[in-house]
Order: C-alpha cells, then structure tokens, then sequence
C-alpha cells in the first residue's frame, strides 16, 4: 500500500492567506485540503481521514469556538493548530481545556508553522511504526 | 437671767445670708447651715440657775449668823441632797423634755415649794429671804409662758404668807414693808413673763426665717445645679458645633453685619491654605488677594440680601495654586429673621473635575478601544497574507534589488503589525491576576535589562527606597510592562544623558476604588476611598513636557516622538488603572518629568 501523505485540514476565510498556506504547505510537502468555513471543516471530516487541522478563529458560518469542541466530540485525539489575529484568544483556548497543539498569532511566521507541523507529523509516524 | 438667755440666742440667731446665691449654695450643698457655736437650751439654763438657787440656798443656810438651830441640821442635809440629786438627774435628761410646759411648770411649783420649805427648816425668818422667790419667778420664765410665771408668783406669795404664819402667828405681818413686796413680786413675773413671751416671739421668728434660709438655699441650690446641668449642655454643644464646623471638608467663612469674618473653619483652611488666626476679625476690605472673589461675594450678599453662587471658580491658594471651587453665599439670619451677617461656602471641587475629565477620557477611550480593535483585527488578515507572500518573494527572488524591494515591504508590514499589536493591546480587556510582589525587585529587573542602555546612554540612577516595603498585590508582567515603559521614557527625554530618579513611598491617599474592567457605568460609582498606596516614581532630568501637552499625554496616539505609536503612556495609564491605581505626571519644561504610579496596597 502506498504510503498516504500527511494530511492537513486547512480552514481560513481569507481567501489570500488561504492560498499563502496552501503554497507554503504543499511546497513543505503535505498534502493540503483548503475549506472556508467551520461547517466546512465538520462535513470534510465526516468523510476524509486528516492527520491534522489548521484553523482560523474568527470565520462566517461556524466560529473556531464553536466549531471545535464539535471536532473534539468525533477527533478526540486529532491534533488541531489555530492561528488567529487575536493575540488573547491563546489564553481561552488554553482555559477551555481544548488541547490545543498550537497557537499562531498572525501574521504568522510561516517558518515557525512548518516547523510545528513537522514536529507533530514525526511523532505519528513514530507512533504508527 | 432670761434676757440674758434672750441675748445670747439672738446674738446667735441665725441671719439670712443668702444675698449672695453662690454662698448660699455653697452652704446648702454641704448641707452645713450655720450652727450657733454655743447656744444654751433650756435644759442647761434651768440646771445653771437651780444651780445658782443651791447655791444661795447653802450658803443662807450655813453661812447666816442667825443659823444656830442644831437641832434642824441632819434634816437640811437631807433636803439639800435631795435638791441637789434633782439638779443632777437633769443632765440625764433628753432636752427635748424640757420644752414640755407641764413639766416645767410642775418643776417651778416644786422648786418654790422646795426652797419655801428649805427656808422652813432652816428656821430663817429674815425678810429679806423673799428674794429668793424672785430668783424662781424668772426662772419659771424660762417656760416661755406667762401662766406659769403667773402661778410661780401666785403659789410663792402663798408660800411667803404662809412663812409669815407660821413664824408670827398671823397672815398679815405687822410691817408694811413685806406686803409692798408683793405686787412688787406680780409686778416682776408680768415683766419676765412679757420677756419670756417676746423671747419666744423672736425665737419662733427665728427658726421660721431659719426655715425659710433652708427652704430658699435649697431652691437656689436646685437652680445652681440646673444651671450648672444647663452649662454642661451648652458646653457641649458648643463642642458639638465645633467639631461639625472643623470636620466638614466644605469651607466656611462667615461674617458679620459690620464685614468682620466671625468663622473661617478648617475646611476653608484647607481650601485656601490662610488660617484662622489670619483671617479672625478681618474686615471684607482687607481680605487677602486670593480671596478676593469671596470677599466681593460676601460684600453683595450682605449688601443686597441675595444668594449667590459661582460653579466654576478658580481661587488661588496661599503657595499660588488654582483651586476649583463652587461657591455659594448666604445671608446668616438669627432666630428672629434679622440679619445678622452672611455666609460663604467653599467645595472644592478637583476631585470631581478629575472625575469629570476621567470620565470624558474612558468615553473617548472606549469607543476608540472598540474602534481600533475592529480595525486592528481586519488588517491583520490582510497583514498575514502580506507578509508571507513578501517573505516568499524574498526567499525565491534571486536578484538582489528585488529581493531587497521583497524584504522592505516585509519589514514595513512587521512594522504596521506593531502598531496594530498596540491598538489590540490597548483595547483589549483587562484581566489583572495580581500575586503579592517585592517591587524594588521589579523595578532592580527592569534597570538590569536596561543595563547597557543606560550606561550608553550617560544615565546615572539614583535609587530611593522605602525600607521595609511590605509585599504588594499585583499583575507583575503589567507593572513590569509599566515601569519600562516610563523608563524608557525617560531614557529618551535624556539624550545627552542625565539622572534617572526611582523612588518608593507608602502614603495616605485618595484612589478610585474600582478595579478590573473599567465601564462608564463603573466610573460613575466609583468611589474615592482614602487608604494606603504605593507610590512609584520614575524621574528624569530631561526635556520635560510642555504644560499644554500635560492633559493629553494619556491620550492614545499621542506622541511627540518621531517613532512609537503613541500608545505606550495610554496603556500604562490603563494598566495602572485596571489596579485600581493612578498615573500622573510633574513636569517642568527644561527640568524634567517625574512620572508617579500609586497603586492601593491590599490586605492579600
């Protein structure tokens, strides 16, 4: 069987930032689903195996607050990243008890992201093997 | 013998002596009316002269030549025992029986009957014996009451008579000479009698005045003692105005009809800095400069009997300071509607213009707060795209200009996003997780990360430090933030170096008692409590800020400076605030600044 990519699940309503991660991402070599909105990101999941989820906070339809413990409910285990313009919502993600991989400010340092994603996707790999 | 009594009871009458309320208070209250030093009752008196009778009775007996009669010798005796023992039982006797006129005049009778017979025995027939019978008749006196004299005088003519009979056989002597005696004996007991009768007169008048004394000096020692309550009370009360005039913080100077100033109370001292001492007695006219708005106000109440008021007033203080006051004037009138003078109230109102001017900036910074966090936060999306493509520009563009052009507008956008990280943070809600703290050790922290820059710099630090500062409550990374920005501040207001200044006081102040979250509704309850504050000072030797500049230094995005955002002092000023503190400046132009951080110390 061929070895499945790692999986991310990116969530952001900002159509350019979109694409900078999707750039950024598939260049690092993962594989990138790109959906706009939190109801998005529940629907992708119901059907597709991710290894990991990158959200924004603040979007139309479902915000990250919202959206996340309904992830949790399904994905207890899946590790999530938020990046977000609000520099004190690290605080409540951290106080809510959602087991939060990461937290980005932005604009984020893309480097920095990368490396965090990296270091995630080797401890499955280590996991899996 | 009874005048005598007489005159030796009215030299000691007592006179009425209260003329003089105070001395007879004096005597009443230690219940200690005048007592007669020596006064005789009528116990002493009757044992004196039956005394003195004796006396005469023993010496006739034994000392009259005519007195050869043996054979009556041991029947003398015996009688004189007997009246001797009679006088002695008197003393045994309680005075008050002596006053029993029954008893005195069975005692009168019985004396007469004694000498009559003592006279008897003895056998002594000499005329001139009937003297003695005087002697009884005053003594009988003493009864105070004529009837009795009367019949002393009665049974003694009997007892003579019968004397007479015995001795010569006939009731009518032949000589003339002893009958004449008789009226002369009447004539004796009517006189006596009449003294006693004006003796007792005097003597009932006596103690009906000397009642009378008691009754009045208890009357005006019941006076003496009301008016002495009715001092108290007044003193009292006279305390009691006193203290409220002293204890008010409102001002008060109150002066006569004649614009002489009657009451300048401690809050006016407070306000205006003169004292009372200063201002007691001074007329309107020669009020001092500074008070002249007072005095002129006064002047127009008095003049024209109207309440005047001036909200915003700005008087000077003695060290030249303005004041904002609200004064009011009103006429002083007595009990009766007449007026009497006029009063003039100071408050002083820097607290309220302070909360007023508080209030104005939490609107303005509230709405500017919401405001920029909206903007703030839509241009950090924009922001993060930006930055990232420009630093993948960078990172894939091989020739050097363009990617240096890559690499400005990454810097720039880092730059806009400081600016916008300062709008955020300063919009932010506050949330103040205070742990008790050694602020020298925050403040020494704060000087060792500036260590290189101040010795670049040309900056000598000058500590000064409250020995024995207790622990304080507080957002430790906040106050950090606080305290480096001020010195920061004051690093730049240093450019060709100088003296940074850090000091700690403990003191007694005036702080707004809200802390945390800072809504309007919050600032209009909020209430300014005196308690213990930290002080922190943060001083510099440099430019110093223009006085215009002074009120808008808090200001969000005010900034002299060619870099900064303007914001540093506006979130310091909110930090110390959400502590439920202050910040506030001392400038001078060309001096220097001296920032002052007060923050309450809490019992945590």
């Amino acid at each position: 069987m061929e070895k499945r990519p790692f999986t991310i699940l990116l969530a952001e309503d900002e159509a350019a930032s979109r694409f900078l991660y999707l750039e950024e991402l598939e260049e690092a070599g993962f594989h990138v689903i790109p959906v706009e909105n939190g109801l998005q990101v529940l629907g992708t999941l119901e059907d597709t195996k991710v290894d990991l989820l990158l959200t924004d906070i603040k979007m139309p339809d479902m915000h990250a607050m919202e959206m996340i413990p309904l992830v949790r409910a399904e994905h207890p285990h899946l590790p999530i990243l938020v990046a977000s313009a609000f520099k004190g919502m690290e605080d409540d993600f951290a106080l809510k008890g959602f087991n939060i991989s990461g937290f980005f400010v932005k604009p984020v340092n893309m480097d920095a992201l990368k490396r965090k994603i990296k270091e995630i996707a080797g401890a499955l790999a280590a996991t899996a093997a | 013998m009874i005048i005598l009594k007489a005159m030796i009871n009215t030299a000691t009458l007592e006179i009425p002596k209260n003329s003089h309320p105070l001395s007879s208070s004096f005597h009443g209250r230690f219940g200690a009316l005048t007592r007669p030093a020596l006064q005789l009752g009528t116990k002493e008196i009757l044992i004196l002269f039956r005394s003195l009778v004796f006396l005469v009775i023993v010496v006739l007996l034994f000392f009259n030549e005519k007195n050869n009669q043996a054979i009556y010798q041991a029947r003398v005796e015996i009688f004189l025992a007997l009246f001797a023992f009679s006088i002695a039982g008197m003393f045994f006797m309680a005075p008050e029986r002596f006053e029993n006129k029954g008893l005195l005049s069975s005692l009168f009778v019985a004396d007469t009957l004694f000498i009559t017979a003592g006279l008897y025995l003895s056998g002594i027939r000499d005329t001139d014996l009937f003297l003695i019978f005087f002697t009884t008749v005053f003594i009988s006196a003493l009864s105070q009451d004529v009837k009795s004299v009367f019949s002393v005088a009665i049974v003694a003519c009997a007892l003579y008579l019968f004397l007479q009979y015995k001795t010569t056989g006939e009731f009518m002597a032949s000589d003339t000479v002893s009958l004449v005696r008789f009226p002369f004996l009447f004539l004796a007991a009517a006189m006596s009698g009449f003294l006693a009768m004006e003796t007792k007169k005097h003597e009932d008048e006596r103690k009906r005045l000397q009642g009378m004394n008691l009754i009045l000096a208890g009357q005006v020692d019941t006076s003496i003692l009301k008016m002495t309550e009715m001092n108290r009370k007044l003193k009292t009360l006279l305390e009691y105005h006193h203290c409220v005039l002293s204890s008010i913080k409102t001002g008060l100077v109150v002066v006569q009809n004649d614009g002489k100033v009657r009451t300048f109370n401690s809050g006016a001292r407070q306000i205006t800095g003169f004292i009372e001492a200063e201002m007691a007695e001074r007329k309107l006219e020669e009020f001092p400069e500074n008070l002249r708005p007072v005095a002129e106000a006064l002047q127009r109440t008095l003049a024209e009997g109207k309440t005047y008021v001036q909200d915003h007033l700005d008087l000077k203080t003695t060290r030249n300071e303005s004041v904002p006051v609200t004064m009011e004037t009103s006429v002083l009138r007595a009990g009766n509607g007449e007026v009497v003078g006029a009063i003039a109230t100071l408050k002083d109102m820097t607290l309220l213009r302070q909360m007023e001017t508080q209030l104005i900036r939490s609107e303005r910074f509230s709405a500017l707060g919401e405001m920029a966090a909206g903007v703030a936060h839509e241009i950090k999306n924009p922001l993060n795209a930006i930055m990232g493509f420009s630093q993948r520009l960078s990172d894939k563009l091989q020739e050097t200009s363009l990617k240096k052009y890559a690499e400005i507008i990454s810097e720039e956008v880092r730059r806009m996003d400081t600016i916008v990280n300062d709008v955020l943070e300063y919009s932010r809600p506050d949330r103040v997780h205070k742990t008790p703290v050694d602020v020298h050790q925050v403040l020494e922290e704060t000087l060792s990360f500036l260590g290189e820059k101040l010795e670049k710099g040309g900056v000598a630090v000058e500590r000064s430090y409250f020995e024995g500062l207790p622990p304080v409550a507080m957002d430790v990374p906040k106050i950090r933030q606080v305290v480096l920005n001020l010195v920061l501040n004051a690093l730049q207001a240093m450019p060709r170096g100088g003296k940074l200044t850090l000091k700690t006081q403990v003191i007694e102040g005036l702080l707004p008692d809200a802390v945390g979250t800072e809504s309007q509704d919050a600032l209009f309850e909020r209430v300014f409590l005196q308690q213990k504050v930290l002080s922190i000072q943060v001083g510099d030797t440099g430019c110093g800020i223009p006085k215009e500049n002074l009120g808008k230094l808090f200001h969000p995005f005010f900034t002299t400076k060619t870099t900064g955002t303007g914001l540093g002092l506006s979130i310091c000023h909110k930090i110390v605030h959400s502590h439920g503190g202050s910040l506030d400046v001392d400038s001078e132009v060309g001096k220097g600044s001296v920032f002052i951080v007060r923050l309450p110390m809490e019992d945590n």
